[in-house]
């Protein structure tokens, strides 16, 4: 049968207006940064496990009071210096002023004509403030680690930081918040509630030192409790990266923040149902726009460690696919996995040759990922890129 | 600006288990006597509001077992519970139906002080929910989270109403769920934010909000879906509006100029007129400055010559402040108020710090509503806005 049999249009998330994914990208993790325009395939080799070295984690508040705020971000929690962090280093990416004019690290929305959403994912960025306070035992919570404790607390911050007043909305406690929190960008993108989103992933595992009771769950145990009970594998405690965070920049159709060179079109996406990625999802996205057979060259993005090189060119034969891109994924990386894979899947299309007119983008969720007799069902979404 | 006419999803079912207990009944007659449910406990500390024993009780045990042991018998359990029941008021089909589950911190309490260390805790609600759905119904895809604080319930909305708009889906049920924690309790007391009496919205001696519990679910749809069960009275969501103030973590902006402009671009986008507006449905919970900030709002938004705005009330003074489920238990008290012709009283209003509106005070206003508006705020400056139209069935 083949491939493109069959294709389930009707569960294809339409757009009259699609999206378009902006250069800017930023990936902090233990390995260091990397943008998302820079050359190269940049960056030292990625590895799970460890902590973010905390020099990254310095940034200089570009909001108001931003110098007497200075002396205050020290203090905050790691998790949120880490996004605070990751979004005025993206903000000093995108900004033709560069770092040397904090005020213009503030004019996203002039820049892309209104108002620019956050979409947030975390599936422990919580505990890290929450752990310490155990009734009884710990000294009451602080009202800054209170509320550092709500899930929202990072992208307000992030909010606060940059002056973004669009919506925020934010995913967390699932293994594949990231991938529903970039669904979400896209929804709200097409449905014209803003004009970009900025999406952003931060997972903090490990507790803070200090404050903390020496018999209480570590990060580490509350890791691997995690683990467990999504049944994911890569959650081994021993590569549990301590932080790590992605943002990447979407704009409504026809927005252009400066210095964007990437510009490509995300003209459709498949959410919903339980399907398989390269069964019905695919089906389903190579259908999206489609009239007649598909227009070659298309190229297929799919997670390395949900298909092997064999499958993929099972699947490869016979149809008028340029190839498969198999990208690795670190599943460790929790709400930021998705986030990770998306952002190499885009560096790596830049430099693929040869030229590709479509790539259609799947994931597979982290829970099927987690062992060899996945159900083939398992969710994941697709995404469909366009030059 | 920004415009965007979400004309086409209604709502089209509503449950709740309330700590008036379960259903639309019970948190009908509790609106509309006016009376607090919120209580002092014996054992001292701030008067909160929590479920009866039954509620609670109903569907314990319901979680998967590799999660039954670490929740047995916590307030995570319990608010598992209340969920599953709501979902059944609700008839939740996970086979056909997405799920979108709101909550602040939900469990948070319930793993960190359980003495056992963190069992599961905050990040586990949805998939607690979908293990024990598959345990009676079958399965369904994963739920989605939405965990921004107070405005949790009014994100999750605004998804689902653009999930429908979309031909994505033809129904969506949000589910909002919230309970009351050691955690919870002391965290805003930390913050100085609870009332040592009930609360009271608007009010010019107000001291600070009532903690509770509360989970609320809707079902929204497309419009014009009456053959597929929608009955042709079902209120249409014309409008749905969320921006953040971007001005403190959990303060407002004083002038409220976000809220404002949420409000404005809510009417605008349903083309409708401030005086076309027959009653806001506001969540003051009593907070100090969130309730002064709004009233000043409503009066710039509202405010006309006569002084005959909307009529003004709010759910905290009856049913406390559900923290991430408060937008959604909003939404279905103006449902009811809708359904009912009629405005319940701003329950601890007394003597308003702030002239001008048309609050509801000490017993409700009969009125027949053909558009309200819904407002909801939260921690990091963010506005939820809803505007609800009579008659959405036939889009």
């Amino acid at each position: 049968m083949s491939f493109f049999s069959n294709a389930a249009e009707a569960e294809v998330e339409r757009v009259e207006k699609g999206c378009v994914m902006l250069a800017g990208g930023i990936l902090l993790g233990p390995w260091g940064v990397e943008r998302l325009d820079g050359e190269g395939a940049g960056g030292a080799p990625r590895s799970c496990g460890g902590r973010v070295e905390d020099a990254l984690l310095e940034y200089s508040p570009v909001g108001p009071s931003a110098r007497r705020k200075r002396k205050k971000a020290r203090k905050l929690p790691r998790s949120v210096r880490l996004a605070a962090s990751c979004a005025v280093s993206l903000m000093r990416a995108l900004s033709p002023a560069g770092a040397g004019d904090p005020g213009a690290l503030r004019g996203l929305e002039e820049s892309v004509g209104g108002p620019v959403d956050v979409v947030c994912a975390t599936v422990l960025g919580i505990q890290e403030r929450v752990e310490p306070f155990v009734p009884g035992v710990s000294a009451e919570p602080e009202p800054s680690s209170f509320v550092f404790s709500n899930h929202g607390a990072a992208a307000a911050f992030v909010q606060m930081e940059l002056g973004l007043h669009g919506g925020c909305v934010q995913s967390a406690g699932e293994p594949d918040c990231g991938a529903f929190a970039f669904l979400r960008a896209l929804r709200r993108l097409a449905a014209g509630r803003c004009r970009a989103v900025l999406c952003m992933g931060w997972d903090s595992p490990f507790r803070e030192p200090g404050g903390c009771r020496a018999d209480s769950s570590s990060g580490r145990e509350l890791f691997a409790a995690a683990g467990e009970y999504f049944g994911m594998r890569g959650l081994d405690p021993s590569i549990a990266s301590e932080s790590a965070c992605c943002m990447l920049l979407v704009g409504a159709e026809g927005v252009r923040a400066s210095s964007c060179g990437f510009g490509w079109r995300i003209s459709g996406w498949c959410d919903h149902g339980r399907m398989h990625p390269f069964e019905a999802g695919g089906r389903a996205a190579v259908g999206h726009g489609e009239r007649g057979a598909p227009r070659p060259p298309v190229v297929h993005v799919v997670p390395a460690d949900s298909l092997s090189p064999e499958e993929c060119e099972r699947w490869n034969a016979g149809s008028p696919l340029a190839g498969f891109l198999r990208v690795p994924t670190m599943r460790g990386l929790l709400s930021v996995c998705f986030f990770d894979y998306l952002f190499r899947a885009l560096r790596e299309l830049r430099d693929s040759a040869p030229a590709w007119n479509r790539a259609y983008v799947h994931w597979r969720a982290c829970g099927a990922a987690s062992s060899a007799d996945a159900p083939a069902e398992a969710w994941g979404p697709s995404f469909v890129f366009e030059r | 600006m920004n415009r965007h006419r979400a004309a086409h999803a209604v709502v089209a079912a509503y449950y709740a288990v309330s700590i008036a207990g379960e259903g639309n009944s019970a948190l009908s007659d509790a609106l509309f006597a006016g009376r607090t449910l919120v209580s002092s406990p014996a054992e001292g500390g701030p008067p909160h509001g929590v479920f009866p024993e039954g509620v609670t009780a109903a569907r314990a045990g319901m979680a998967a077992e590799r999660l039954r042991d670490g929740i047995a018998g916590t307030d995570a359990e319990r608010l598992l519970s209340a969920s599953v029941l709501c979902l059944e008021g609700i008839g939740f089909d996970a086979s056909r139906e997405r799920l979108l589950v709101a909550s602040s911190q939900g469990l948070v309490g319930a793993a960190a002080g359980d003495g056992r260390g963190i069992r599961g805790g905050a990040f586990l609600l949805p998939w607690m929910l979908h293990e024990a759905l598959a345990e009676f119904h079958g399965g369904g895809r994963p739920a989605e989270s939405f965990c921004n604080g107070c405005v949790a319930g009014a994100s999750a909305l605004e998804c689902a109403v653009d999930m429908v708009r979309a031909g994505a889906v033809s129904s969506v049920v949000v589910l909002a769920a919230e309970g009351v924690s050691d955690f919870y309790l002391r965290g805003f007391e930390g913050l100085g934010a609870l009332s040592s009496t009930a609360a009271r919205p608007f009010d010019r001696r107000r001291d600070g909000l009532n903690l509770s519990e509360g989970v609320y679910a809707v079902r929204i749809a497309a419009a014009g879906s009456a053959s597929r069960g929608v009955p042709r009275s079902t209120p249409l969501l014309s409008a749905v509006r969320v921006s953040c103030d971007a001005f403190h973590l959990s303060a407002p902006a004083r002038g409220g100029a976000e809220a404002c402009r949420a409000m404005v671009e809510a009417l605008e986008s349903a083309s409708t007129k401030p005086s076309e507006v027959d009653a806001v449905f506001v969540h003051a919970n009593g907070s100090v400055y969130t309730d002064l900030m709004l009233a000043e709002v409503l009066c710039k938004v509202f405010a006309g010559p006569g002084g005959d705005g909307p009529l003004v009330t709010s759910t905290a003074g009856v049913l406390g402040h559900p923290v991430g489920a408060v937008s959604v238990q909003e939404l279905v008290c103006a449902c009811i108020a809708m359904e009912a012709g009629a405005v319940f009283p701003c329950c601890g209003l007394v003597e308003p710090e702030v002239e001008g509106l048309r609050y509801v005070i000490g017993e409700p206003v009969e009125r027949g509503l053909e558009r309200v508006m819904v407002i909801s705020t939260g921690f990091g400056g963010l506005n939820g806005v809803f505007l609800l139209e009579c008659g959405g069935s036939g889009g």
